[in-house]
Protein backbone atom coordinates (compact mmCIF):
# COMPACT_ATOMS: atom_id res chain seq x y z
CA UNK A 1 0.00 0.00 0.00
CA UNK A 2 1.17 3.26 -0.86
CA UNK A 3 1.00 5.77 1.96
CA UNK A 4 3.81 8.15 1.44
CA UNK A 5 4.05 11.43 -1.06
CA UNK A 6 7.33 10.46 -2.19
CA UNK A 7 6.31 6.44 -3.12
CA UNK A 8 3.01 7.74 -4.83
CA UNK A 9 5.59 9.86 -7.04
CA UNK A 10 7.96 6.75 -7.62
CA UNK A 11 5.44 4.56 -8.00
CA UNK A 12 3.86 5.41 -11.79
CA UNK A 13 7.83 4.63 -12.88
CA UNK A 14 7.84 1.22 -11.98
CA UNK A 15 8.78 -0.45 -15.31
CA UNK A 16 7.03 -3.92 -14.35
CA UNK A 17 3.89 -1.56 -14.86
CA UNK A 18 4.21 -2.06 -18.37
CA UNK A 19 5.75 -4.93 -18.69
CA UNK A 20 4.75 -8.69 -17.78
CA UNK A 21 6.03 -11.25 -16.55
CA UNK A 22 6.42 -14.20 -18.72
CA UNK A 23 2.80 -15.78 -18.78
CA UNK A 24 2.47 -19.56 -17.68
CA UNK A 25 2.34 -21.47 -21.33
CA UNK A 26 4.79 -19.39 -22.75
CA UNK A 27 8.18 -20.01 -24.46
CA UNK A 28 10.15 -17.68 -21.64
CA UNK A 29 8.05 -18.87 -18.78
CA UNK A 30 9.07 -22.75 -20.06
CA UNK A 31 12.38 -21.71 -20.67
CA UNK A 32 13.28 -20.03 -17.33
CA UNK A 33 11.82 -23.34 -15.37
CA UNK A 34 13.64 -25.33 -17.91
CA UNK A 35 16.92 -23.49 -16.93
CA UNK A 36 16.42 -23.54 -13.31
CA UNK A 37 15.10 -27.17 -13.13
CA UNK A 38 18.42 -28.55 -15.67
CA UNK A 39 20.60 -26.76 -13.06
CA UNK A 40 22.55 -29.82 -11.24
CA UNK A 41 25.44 -27.80 -9.40
CA UNK A 42 25.53 -28.64 -5.78
CA UNK A 43 25.60 -25.69 -3.11
CA UNK A 44 26.56 -25.98 0.41
CA UNK A 45 23.17 -24.62 1.97
CA UNK A 46 23.83 -21.12 3.52
CA UNK A 47 21.13 -19.76 6.10
CA UNK A 48 19.73 -16.50 4.72
CA UNK A 49 21.26 -13.12 6.55
CA UNK A 50 17.49 -11.62 6.62
CA UNK A 51 15.71 -14.63 7.74
CA UNK A 52 17.43 -14.03 11.44
CA UNK A 53 17.54 -10.97 11.42
CA UNK A 54 21.05 -10.65 12.49
CA UNK A 55 24.44 -10.00 11.18
CA UNK A 56 26.30 -13.53 10.46
CA UNK A 57 29.22 -13.30 12.86
CA UNK A 58 32.37 -12.08 10.21
CA UNK A 59 30.07 -8.89 9.58
CA UNK A 60 30.54 -8.15 13.19
CA UNK A 61 34.62 -9.14 13.27
CA UNK A 62 34.67 -6.69 10.30
CA UNK A 63 32.43 -4.04 12.65
CA UNK A 64 35.20 -4.84 15.17
CA UNK A 65 38.23 -4.83 13.01
CA UNK A 66 36.94 -1.27 10.91
CA UNK A 67 36.52 0.36 14.33
CA UNK A 68 39.90 -0.20 15.25
CA UNK A 69 41.48 1.16 12.20
CA UNK A 70 39.09 4.16 13.29
CA UNK A 71 40.98 4.38 16.24
CA UNK A 72 44.71 3.43 15.08
CA UNK A 73 43.64 6.19 12.57
CA UNK A 74 41.71 8.65 14.76
CA UNK A 75 45.43 8.24 17.23
CA UNK A 76 47.38 9.18 14.74
CA UNK A 77 45.51 12.22 14.15
CA UNK A 78 45.99 13.29 18.19
CA UNK A 79 49.95 12.66 17.49
CA UNK A 80 50.27 15.38 14.87
CA UNK A 81 52.05 17.90 16.53
CA UNK A 82 51.10 21.79 16.84
CA UNK A 83 53.23 22.83 14.52
CA UNK A 84 52.80 20.26 12.03
CA UNK A 85 50.58 21.51 8.90
CA UNK A 86 47.02 20.81 8.52
CA UNK A 87 46.70 18.01 6.60
CA UNK A 88 43.91 19.08 4.43
CA UNK A 89 45.67 22.29 3.32
CA UNK A 90 48.47 19.60 2.89
CA UNK A 91 47.11 17.51 0.30
CA UNK A 92 44.72 20.56 -1.28
CA UNK A 93 47.97 21.95 -1.90
CA UNK A 94 49.04 18.91 -3.49
CA UNK A 95 46.24 17.87 -5.54
CA UNK A 96 46.29 21.94 -7.22
CA UNK A 97 50.07 21.08 -7.77
CA UNK A 98 49.36 17.49 -9.71
CA UNK A 99 46.15 19.38 -11.55
CA UNK A 100 48.94 21.57 -12.99
CA UNK A 101 51.05 18.97 -14.34
CA UNK A 102 50.55 18.35 -18.04
CA UNK A 103 52.42 15.42 -18.36
CA UNK A 104 53.02 11.96 -16.05
CA UNK A 105 52.86 8.44 -16.11
CA UNK A 106 50.34 6.36 -13.82
CA UNK A 107 49.95 2.84 -12.60
CA UNK A 108 46.79 1.44 -10.85
CA UNK A 109 45.62 -1.57 -9.53
CA UNK A 110 42.03 -2.04 -9.26
CA UNK A 111 40.42 -5.19 -7.03
CA UNK A 112 36.74 -6.12 -6.69
CA UNK A 113 35.41 -9.46 -5.60
CA UNK A 114 35.83 -11.58 -8.75
CA UNK A 115 38.88 -10.03 -10.50
CA UNK A 116 41.93 -7.90 -10.23
CA UNK A 117 42.78 -5.49 -13.17
CA UNK A 118 46.13 -3.58 -13.50
CA UNK A 119 47.00 -1.00 -15.68
CA UNK A 120 49.17 1.91 -17.33
CA UNK A 121 48.49 5.54 -18.08
CA UNK A 122 50.86 7.52 -20.32
CA UNK A 123 49.37 11.58 -20.06
CA UNK A 124 50.91 14.25 -21.86
CA UNK A 125 48.41 17.56 -22.54
CA UNK A 126 44.63 18.08 -21.77
CA UNK A 127 43.56 15.13 -24.52
CA UNK A 128 46.40 12.99 -24.89
CA UNK A 129 46.76 9.74 -22.93
CA UNK A 130 47.05 6.14 -23.66
CA UNK A 131 45.64 3.34 -21.37
CA UNK A 132 46.52 -0.47 -21.47
CA UNK A 133 44.45 -2.13 -18.85
CA UNK A 134 45.06 -5.92 -17.71
CA UNK A 135 42.39 -7.56 -15.89
CA UNK A 136 42.60 -11.22 -14.28
CA UNK A 137 39.35 -13.53 -13.16
CA UNK A 138 39.43 -14.59 -9.74
CA UNK A 139 37.35 -16.93 -10.48
CA UNK A 140 39.04 -19.18 -13.18
CA UNK A 141 42.37 -16.96 -14.04
CA UNK A 142 41.36 -15.76 -17.88
CA UNK A 143 42.58 -12.64 -18.76
CA UNK A 144 41.42 -9.69 -20.51
CA UNK A 145 43.70 -6.97 -22.28
CA UNK A 146 41.99 -3.60 -22.86
CA UNK A 147 44.34 -0.81 -25.01
CA UNK A 148 42.85 3.11 -25.41
CA UNK A 149 44.83 5.99 -26.98
CA UNK A 150 43.34 9.01 -27.39
CA UNK A 151 45.08 12.07 -29.42
CA UNK A 152 42.76 14.75 -29.97
CA UNK A 153 39.23 13.66 -30.58
CA UNK A 154 40.59 10.28 -32.21
CA UNK A 155 40.41 7.13 -30.61
CA UNK A 156 41.76 4.07 -31.12
CA UNK A 157 40.61 1.10 -28.88
CA UNK A 158 42.20 -2.53 -29.07
CA UNK A 159 39.23 -4.67 -27.08
CA UNK A 160 39.64 -8.22 -25.08
CA UNK A 161 38.69 -9.77 -28.44
CA UNK A 162 41.35 -8.42 -30.29
CA UNK A 163 39.59 -6.46 -32.39
CA UNK A 164 40.47 -2.81 -32.67
CA UNK A 165 38.28 -0.04 -33.29
CA UNK A 166 38.83 3.74 -34.59
CA UNK A 167 36.56 6.30 -33.59
CA UNK A 168 36.27 9.74 -32.53
CA UNK A 169 36.54 10.19 -28.88
CA UNK A 170 33.00 11.72 -27.30
CA UNK A 171 32.96 15.72 -27.20
CA UNK A 172 33.98 16.97 -23.56
CA UNK A 173 35.48 13.35 -23.49
CA UNK A 174 37.85 12.76 -20.28
CA UNK A 175 38.72 15.40 -18.32
CA UNK A 176 42.66 15.68 -17.63
CA UNK A 177 43.64 12.65 -15.64
CA UNK A 178 45.85 15.56 -13.41
CA UNK A 179 42.88 17.83 -12.76
CA UNK A 180 40.46 15.30 -12.36
CA UNK A 181 42.39 14.11 -9.67
CA UNK A 182 42.45 17.56 -7.90
CA UNK A 183 38.46 17.70 -8.37
CA UNK A 184 38.05 13.88 -6.52
CA UNK A 185 40.90 14.66 -4.23
CA UNK A 186 39.21 18.35 -3.20
CA UNK A 187 35.72 16.69 -3.49
CA UNK A 188 36.62 13.89 -0.82
CA UNK A 189 37.81 16.79 1.52
CA UNK A 190 34.83 18.76 1.80
CA UNK A 191 33.81 17.76 5.39
CA UNK A 192 35.33 15.01 5.54
CA UNK A 193 37.76 13.78 8.54
CA UNK A 194 41.47 13.45 7.43
CA UNK A 195 44.07 11.47 9.38
CA UNK A 196 47.89 11.59 9.37
CA UNK A 197 48.46 8.02 9.04
CA UNK A 198 52.15 8.30 8.60
CA UNK A 199 55.65 8.56 6.48
CA UNK A 200 55.85 5.98 3.88
CA UNK A 201 57.87 4.95 0.21
CA UNK A 202 55.76 4.95 -2.99
CA UNK A 203 57.86 4.24 -5.88
CA UNK A 204 61.19 5.05 -3.90
CA UNK A 205 60.14 8.26 -3.20
CA UNK A 206 59.31 9.37 0.68
CA UNK A 207 55.55 10.30 1.28
CA UNK A 208 53.25 10.89 3.58
CA UNK A 209 50.05 8.83 4.48
CA UNK A 210 47.03 10.53 4.75
CA UNK A 211 43.54 8.92 5.21
CA UNK A 212 40.35 10.66 4.21
CA UNK A 213 37.15 9.14 5.31
CA UNK A 214 34.06 9.96 3.47
CA UNK A 215 30.89 11.14 5.26
CA UNK A 216 27.67 12.31 3.51
CA UNK A 217 28.21 15.86 2.06
CA UNK A 218 31.76 14.36 0.61
CA UNK A 219 30.00 11.77 -1.36
CA UNK A 220 27.58 14.20 -2.52
CA UNK A 221 30.46 16.59 -3.76
CA UNK A 222 31.80 13.87 -5.85
CA UNK A 223 28.35 13.04 -7.12
CA UNK A 224 28.38 16.57 -8.07
CA UNK A 225 31.43 15.91 -10.42
CA UNK A 226 30.96 15.04 -13.94
CA UNK A 227 31.36 11.15 -14.87
CA UNK A 228 34.37 11.89 -17.11
CA UNK A 229 36.54 13.69 -14.46
CA UNK A 230 35.28 10.39 -11.70
CA UNK A 231 35.89 7.61 -14.78
CA UNK A 232 39.13 7.98 -14.36
CA UNK A 233 38.51 6.57 -10.88
CA UNK A 234 36.48 3.56 -11.05
CA UNK A 235 34.10 6.16 -9.06
CA UNK A 236 30.63 6.29 -11.28
CA UNK A 237 28.93 5.62 -8.04
CA UNK A 238 29.94 8.05 -5.87
CA UNK A 239 28.00 6.92 -2.83
CA UNK A 240 29.76 3.67 -2.12
CA UNK A 241 32.96 5.45 -1.45
CA UNK A 242 34.12 4.70 2.18
CA UNK A 243 37.88 6.61 1.80
CA UNK A 244 40.32 7.95 -0.49
CA UNK A 245 43.88 7.45 0.55
CA UNK A 246 46.19 10.30 -0.19
CA UNK A 247 49.67 9.86 -0.31
CA UNK A 248 51.68 13.20 -0.69
CA UNK A 249 55.29 13.94 -1.60
CA UNK A 250 57.21 16.63 -2.42
CA UNK A 251 54.13 18.68 -2.81
CA UNK A 252 52.37 16.48 -5.30
CA UNK A 253 50.03 13.52 -4.67
CA UNK A 254 51.83 10.00 -5.54
CA UNK A 255 49.34 7.79 -4.71
CA UNK A 256 45.37 7.81 -4.44
CA UNK A 257 43.77 4.67 -2.84
CA UNK A 258 40.05 4.73 -3.18
CA UNK A 259 37.65 2.36 -1.40
CA UNK A 260 34.30 1.68 -2.03
CA UNK A 261 31.94 -1.29 -0.84
CA UNK A 262 32.53 -3.13 -4.17
CA UNK A 263 36.24 -2.64 -4.71
CA UNK A 264 39.64 -0.79 -4.51
CA UNK A 265 41.53 1.17 -6.86
CA UNK A 266 45.44 2.53 -6.33
CA UNK A 267 46.53 4.88 -8.32
CA UNK A 268 50.39 5.15 -8.32
CA UNK A 269 51.37 8.93 -10.35
CA UNK A 270 55.14 9.31 -11.44
CA UNK A 271 57.39 11.01 -13.83
CA UNK A 272 55.95 14.11 -13.64
CA UNK A 273 56.68 16.72 -16.21
CA UNK A 274 58.69 13.69 -18.41
CA UNK A 275 58.77 14.00 -21.95
CA UNK A 276 55.63 11.62 -22.97
CA UNK A 277 54.93 11.15 -26.25
CA UNK A 278 51.41 10.03 -27.56
CA UNK A 279 51.23 8.11 -31.08
CA UNK A 280 49.10 6.68 -32.63
CA UNK A 281 49.49 3.28 -32.04
CA UNK A 282 50.52 0.57 -35.12
CA UNK A 283 47.63 -1.64 -34.78
CA UNK A 284 45.24 1.09 -35.58
CA UNK A 285 45.70 0.43 -39.36
CA UNK B 1 15.32 -36.10 -8.14
CA UNK B 2 12.04 -37.66 -7.22
CA UNK B 3 8.34 -36.81 -8.20
CA UNK B 4 7.56 -34.98 -5.36
CA UNK B 5 10.53 -32.64 -5.59
CA UNK B 6 9.89 -31.72 -8.84
CA UNK B 7 6.15 -31.30 -8.56
CA UNK B 8 6.70 -29.19 -5.49
CA UNK B 9 9.56 -27.12 -6.96
CA UNK B 10 6.93 -26.80 -10.18
CA UNK B 11 4.30 -25.32 -7.53
CA UNK B 12 6.83 -22.99 -6.17
CA UNK B 13 7.39 -21.68 -9.50
CA UNK B 14 3.76 -21.57 -10.68
CA UNK B 15 2.96 -19.41 -7.47
CA UNK B 16 6.18 -17.40 -7.64
CA UNK B 17 7.76 -16.67 -11.04
CA UNK B 18 5.57 -13.37 -11.42
CA UNK B 19 6.33 -11.80 -8.33
CA UNK B 20 10.41 -12.81 -8.64
CA UNK B 21 10.36 -11.42 -12.36
CA UNK B 22 8.74 -8.63 -11.20
CA UNK B 23 11.34 -7.64 -8.50
CA UNK B 24 13.88 -8.28 -10.80
CA UNK B 25 12.69 -6.33 -14.04
CA UNK B 26 12.50 -3.67 -11.57
CA UNK B 27 16.06 -3.16 -10.60
CA UNK B 28 17.25 -4.27 -14.54
CA UNK B 29 17.50 -2.83 -17.87
CA UNK B 30 15.57 -4.91 -20.24
CA UNK B 31 12.95 -7.81 -19.83
CA UNK B 32 16.04 -10.43 -20.87
CA UNK B 33 17.72 -9.40 -18.10
CA UNK B 34 15.01 -9.79 -15.66
CA UNK B 35 14.14 -13.56 -17.32
CA UNK B 36 18.16 -13.96 -16.30
CA UNK B 37 17.62 -13.46 -12.97
CA UNK B 38 14.41 -14.95 -12.73
CA UNK B 39 15.73 -17.84 -14.17
CA UNK B 40 19.29 -17.80 -11.86
CA UNK B 41 17.07 -17.65 -8.66
CA UNK B 42 14.91 -20.33 -9.45
CA UNK B 43 18.30 -21.92 -10.29
CA UNK B 44 19.48 -21.81 -6.73
CA UNK B 45 16.35 -22.18 -5.26
CA UNK B 46 16.36 -25.54 -7.64
CA UNK B 47 20.13 -26.87 -6.30
CA UNK B 48 18.71 -25.75 -2.31
CA UNK B 49 15.49 -26.90 -3.05
CA UNK B 50 15.67 -28.49 0.70
CA UNK B 51 15.99 -25.25 2.35
CA UNK B 52 13.16 -23.55 0.61
CA UNK B 53 10.59 -22.51 3.16
CA UNK B 54 6.70 -24.12 3.00
CA UNK B 55 5.05 -22.18 0.71
CA UNK B 56 3.30 -19.01 1.72
CA UNK B 57 4.74 -15.87 2.79
CA UNK B 58 8.31 -17.22 3.56
CA UNK B 59 8.58 -19.04 0.10
CA UNK B 60 8.49 -15.75 -1.55
CA UNK B 61 10.66 -13.69 1.11
CA UNK B 62 13.30 -16.99 0.63
CA UNK B 63 12.79 -16.21 -3.41
CA UNK B 64 13.38 -12.60 -3.32
CA UNK B 65 16.23 -12.58 -0.89
CA UNK B 66 17.85 -14.69 -3.20
CA UNK B 67 16.83 -12.37 -6.12
CA UNK B 68 18.61 -9.56 -4.40
CA UNK B 69 21.73 -11.64 -4.08
CA UNK B 70 21.51 -12.73 -7.83
CA UNK B 71 21.22 -9.06 -8.48
CA UNK B 72 23.91 -7.95 -6.16
CA UNK B 73 26.50 -10.49 -7.83
CA UNK B 74 25.35 -9.27 -11.40
CA UNK B 75 25.63 -5.81 -10.30
CA UNK B 76 29.60 -6.75 -9.09
CA UNK B 77 30.16 -8.38 -12.36
CA UNK B 78 28.96 -5.27 -14.01
CA UNK B 79 30.29 -2.64 -12.46
CA UNK B 80 34.06 -4.01 -13.19
CA UNK B 81 33.30 -4.41 -16.68
CA UNK B 82 31.67 -0.47 -16.69
CA UNK B 83 34.36 1.33 -14.54
CA UNK B 84 36.96 -0.31 -17.24
CA UNK B 85 34.78 0.27 -20.19
CA UNK B 86 34.07 4.08 -18.88
CA UNK B 87 38.03 5.16 -18.23
CA UNK B 88 39.33 3.44 -21.12
CA UNK B 89 37.26 4.94 -23.64
CA UNK B 90 36.54 7.96 -21.86
CA UNK B 91 32.38 7.57 -22.00
CA UNK B 92 30.40 7.45 -19.45
CA UNK B 93 27.53 5.44 -19.48
CA UNK B 94 24.02 6.61 -17.42
CA UNK B 95 23.71 4.47 -13.95
CA UNK B 96 21.25 1.14 -14.62
CA UNK B 97 18.31 3.11 -12.64
CA UNK B 98 18.10 5.37 -15.86
CA UNK B 99 17.81 2.73 -18.23
CA UNK B 100 15.01 2.06 -20.37
CA UNK B 101 13.01 5.03 -18.67
CA UNK B 102 11.55 8.04 -21.10
CA UNK B 103 9.22 9.74 -18.44
CA UNK B 104 9.88 11.03 -15.04
CA UNK B 105 13.84 12.22 -15.83
CA UNK B 106 14.08 14.27 -13.23
CA UNK B 107 12.94 11.63 -10.81
CA UNK B 108 14.96 9.11 -12.65
CA UNK B 109 18.13 11.50 -12.29
CA UNK B 110 17.77 12.32 -8.82
CA UNK B 111 17.09 8.44 -8.00
CA UNK B 112 20.78 7.57 -9.57
CA UNK B 113 22.13 10.36 -7.25
CA UNK B 114 20.92 7.86 -4.36
CA UNK B 115 22.99 5.44 -3.01
CA UNK B 116 22.11 1.61 -4.16
CA UNK B 117 21.48 1.39 -0.98
CA UNK B 118 18.33 4.01 -0.93
CA UNK B 119 17.24 3.14 -4.14
CA UNK B 120 16.76 -0.36 -3.44
CA UNK B 121 14.43 0.73 0.30
CA UNK B 122 12.42 3.19 -1.95
CA UNK B 123 12.04 0.84 -4.60
CA UNK B 124 10.91 -2.26 -1.99
CA UNK B 125 8.53 0.35 -0.35
CA UNK B 126 7.05 2.03 -3.59
CA UNK B 127 7.48 -0.34 -6.21
CA UNK B 128 7.16 -3.91 -4.38
CA UNK B 129 5.11 -2.08 -1.58
CA UNK B 130 6.51 -4.80 0.47
CA UNK B 131 5.50 -4.16 4.27
CA UNK B 132 8.26 -2.63 6.46
CA UNK B 133 8.43 -6.14 8.87
CA UNK B 134 9.16 -7.68 5.16
CA UNK B 135 11.74 -5.44 4.15
CA UNK B 136 13.44 -5.72 7.56
CA UNK B 137 13.25 -10.29 7.07
CA UNK B 138 15.02 -8.99 3.69
CA UNK B 139 17.66 -6.73 4.72
CA UNK B 140 18.06 -8.68 7.76
CA UNK B 141 17.33 -5.53 10.39
CA UNK B 142 14.85 -4.81 12.40
CA UNK B 143 11.30 -2.92 11.39
CA UNK B 144 12.35 0.27 12.99
CA UNK B 145 15.78 0.27 11.49
CA UNK B 146 13.94 -0.20 8.15
CA UNK B 147 11.04 3.02 8.95
CA UNK B 148 14.41 5.31 9.65
CA UNK B 149 16.78 4.12 6.68
CA UNK B 150 12.70 4.88 4.60
CA UNK B 151 12.51 7.89 5.99
CA UNK B 152 16.40 9.07 5.67
CA UNK B 153 16.12 7.95 1.93
CA UNK B 154 12.96 9.70 1.05
CA UNK B 155 14.48 12.81 2.44
CA UNK B 156 17.17 12.44 0.30
CA UNK B 157 15.04 11.66 -2.82
CA UNK B 158 13.60 15.06 -1.60
CA UNK B 159 16.65 16.75 -1.55
CA UNK B 160 18.38 15.01 -4.43
CA UNK B 161 14.72 16.23 -6.94
CA UNK B 162 15.35 19.61 -5.40
CA UNK B 163 19.07 19.84 -6.57
CA UNK B 164 18.31 18.16 -10.05
CA UNK B 165 15.67 20.47 -10.81
CA UNK B 166 17.81 23.75 -9.80
CA UNK B 167 20.80 21.77 -11.85
CA UNK B 168 18.23 21.40 -14.90
CA UNK B 169 17.11 25.15 -14.52
CA UNK B 170 21.16 25.96 -15.03
CA UNK B 171 21.79 23.89 -17.73
CA UNK B 172 25.47 23.03 -17.01
CA UNK B 173 27.32 23.01 -20.77
CA UNK B 174 29.06 20.05 -19.48
CA UNK B 175 26.39 17.75 -18.03
CA UNK B 176 25.12 18.70 -21.84
CA UNK B 177 27.80 17.26 -23.51
CA UNK B 178 27.84 14.22 -21.55
CA UNK B 179 24.55 13.52 -22.33
CA UNK B 180 24.68 13.43 -25.77
CA UNK B 181 25.46 9.86 -26.22
CA UNK B 182 28.73 7.46 -26.74
CA UNK B 183 30.76 7.17 -29.42
CA UNK B 184 29.79 8.26 -32.86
Amino acid sequence: MIDDPMDALLAPLDPSRTEAPPAPGSVRYASILERAMSDTDTLTPISLTGRHGRAHPWRRYLAAAAALVAVAASAALLARGADDPDPISVVSSAAERTGDVTSFRASFEEETDDSVATGTIEVNGRDNYSLDVITTSKEDGHVERDITVVIGRHAWQKLPDGSTHTTLARRGGMEPFGSSSQAVVAAALSGSDVAVVGPETVRGEPATHFRITLDDAARSALADLEPNVLGWFGLNTPVVVNTVDVWVGGDLIRRIQVQTDYSSTTTDYYDFGADIVIERPAWAG
Amino acid sequence: MTAVDDAAFRELFDAHLADVWRYARRRCTTSADADDVAGETFAVAWRRRADVPPDGGDARLWLLGTARRVLANQRRSQGRQHRLRTRAAGLAAPPPVEAGSHEGGELWRALARLSPEDRDLLIMRAWDELPVQEMAVLLGCTPNAVSLRLHKARRRLADALHRTESAGSRTSPARSRNAEGGLP
